[in-house]
């Protein structure tokens, strides 16, 4: 909280602004005389998903701790971390859990109040196993920026590398749209992918666009996403250290 | 005489930037083909979304699916024209003005901010500009493409005059950036605005006739994104509008010139931070 402005920028102006922007293409869309539906989606449906997706991708994303992880290896200030009784990972998972639990407080404020004020589409007996999976997400994606980060270890310049995989992860996760308009079988590759248990998963469940089936395949998909990770990390960071030389600090 | 010794002066230290910076972008192959990468992926991004919602609504605003897909290679155009000429080097500006290296640029016989705009080029976004003008030769060769009527001496007036409004855009993006990163000299973060800024341009990454009025009102009158690719695309495709067609000029040249005085004007305030 020392840093207030910046706090409050990517807690709530950032969501907000991203709310904004998505209304307006939604708004536009509907705005055509004779056009009720999208996707078999009325405007309500798409208004309340739009509110709900700036929010909820603001917790499932990860980018400012993986860029300090990814600076930290490149500059060679890790080896403060690697000197003390500290495992990197759990030293920055730590602190991502903790910056989440703040943003999310906060950050889902705003879209419970103007759901309600307005009446757009929403399940609340839903929020909390959303809110569930949503978090059992932080682990995969903060376990994805944490194999990436050990990139570091190889590369020189590993900015690249991240803003491609997050350009990639805004697209399939369904930040960007939801994938519920997605043709088959694309759709169905992109729901059987952990990806889509960080935004579009959670919300299309919480306003009503899928059921509790398709709901609960994320947390399978998820859980075989952890696995799979749970074994590439420790190996790409043992890797990563065969050939630090630490001479960054 | 004068004048034009100047101009040559500055065209052969853009040549040297251009090489600086060709030999140091390939001596990290790896960082260049992963920009190359990014900046791809973003396209493909941006054709994905478009063509799920014209499947759904088969036009948006006043253009079809294939004027539509005109309109994304005129945004990729503008995005790889960006990055090729001011991105590299407006994304390291307020790290310069923390650190105290602008002193380098301000000690020198040569516009700071002609310095700081066009030392860094991204040789590597040339690719992407080959990738947009690939897209927008299969868009604008679409069987079912509708162009405004006129012979070929009209269809070739209005690519140039569409490529003159893209420049008016593409300077338009470079000085309300630089208007608001130089104001980091004052303020010292400026990352902030540099974030509004970013969401005011994704509007103009959607084509400007979609929009409710007041909002289309915003965006070519007030937060003039619209210009960057939407009134170049309707200078291609749509009945000329001489409004369309002067008013871009008119405002890019407007805000080139408040992006100098205001450079002025920080500089007056600035206090070294490596003295």
């Amino acid at each position: 909280m020392e840093y207030r402005l910046n706090y409050a920028i990517d807690a709530l102006v950032a969501p907000l602004m991203l709310v904004f922007i998505e209304l307006t293409l939604w708004l536009s869309l509907f705005a055509i005389p004779g056009r009720e539906r999208i996707g078999g989606f009325d405007q309500n449906s798409y208004l309340s998903y739009v509110l709900w997706t700036a929010f909820i991708s603001r917790i499932s994303t990860t980018w400012m701790f993986e860029h300090r992880m990814i600076q930290e290896i490149e500059t060679g200030t890790i080896n403060t971390l690697l000197t003390r009784p500290l495992n990197f990972f759990e030293y920055y998972m730590s602190q991502f859990l903790g910056y989440k639990l703040m943003t999310s407080f906060f950050s889902l404020f705003i879209p419970m109040l103007v759901v309600a004020v307005m009446g757009l589409p929403t399940i609340w007996g839903r929020l909390v196993s959303a809110l569930a999976l949503v978090v059992y997400h932080l682990f995969f994606v903060q376990l994805l920026s944490f194999i990436l980060a050990t990139s570091a270890f190889h590369l020189t310049r590993v900015q690249g590398v991240s803003l491609v995989k997050n350009l990639f992860l805004g697209i399939v996760c369904g930040e960007w749209i939801p994938l519920d308009l997605v043709s088959e079988p694309l759709r169905h590759i992109l729901l059987a992918l952990p990806f889509s248990s960080g935004v579009f998963l959670p919300v299309a469940y919480i306003t009503g666009r899928i059921d509790g089936h398709t709901f609960a395949q994320g947390f399978i998909s998820t859980t075989v996403g952890l696995i799979v990770l749970g074994v590439m990390a420790p190996w790409a960071w043992k890797k990563g250290l065969e050939v630090y030389d630490g001479t960054g600090a | 005489m004068e004048r034009g010794l100047r101009w040559l002066r500055i065209w052969r230290i853009y040549g040297h930037f251009f090489k600086t910076s060709l030999i140091a972008d390939l001596q990290f192959r790896t960082n260049f083909m992963l920009q190359v990468l990014g900046d791809s992926i973003w396209y493909c991004g941006q054709v994905f979304i478009f063509e799920v919602l014209i499947k759904h609504t088969q036009t948006m605003g006043t253009w079809s699916a294939p004027q539509i897909r005109v309109f994304l290679g005129i945004v990729f155009l503008a995005d790889a024209l960006f990055m090729i000429f001011f991105h590299e080097n407006l994304s390291r500006l307020t790290d310069k003005v923390r650190k105290g290296d602008l002193d380098l640029y301000l000690t020198k016989p040569i516009s700071s901010q002609f310095f700081l705009s066009f030392q860094r080029v991204g040789t590597s976004y040339v690719i992407n500009f080959f990738f947009g003008m690939i897209w927008l030769g299969y868009s604008l060769r679409a069987d079912d493409l509708v162009l405004p009527s006129g012979d070929w001496s009209i269809l070739i007036l209005r690519g140039v005059w569409c490529g003159i409004l893209m420049i008016a855009g593409l300077m338009i993006h470079y000085a309300v950036r630089f208007i608001l990163l130089a104001s980091s000299v004052i303020f010292t973060q400026s990352d902030n605005l540099q974030f509004l800024w970013y969401n005011a341009y994704r509007l103009g990454l959607r084509p400007h006739k979609m929009y409710l009025p007041w909002l289309r009102f915003l965006v070519t009158m007030v937060i003039p994104v619209a210009m960057i690719a939407s009134i170049p695309t309707e200078a291609l495709l749509d009945s000329l509008n001489w409004e369309n067609l002067i008013w871009p000029l008119v405002v890019a040249g407007g805000l080139v010139w408040t992006s100098t005085v205001w450079w002025k004007f920080c500089l007056k305030r600035y206090a070294s931070a490596s003295s």
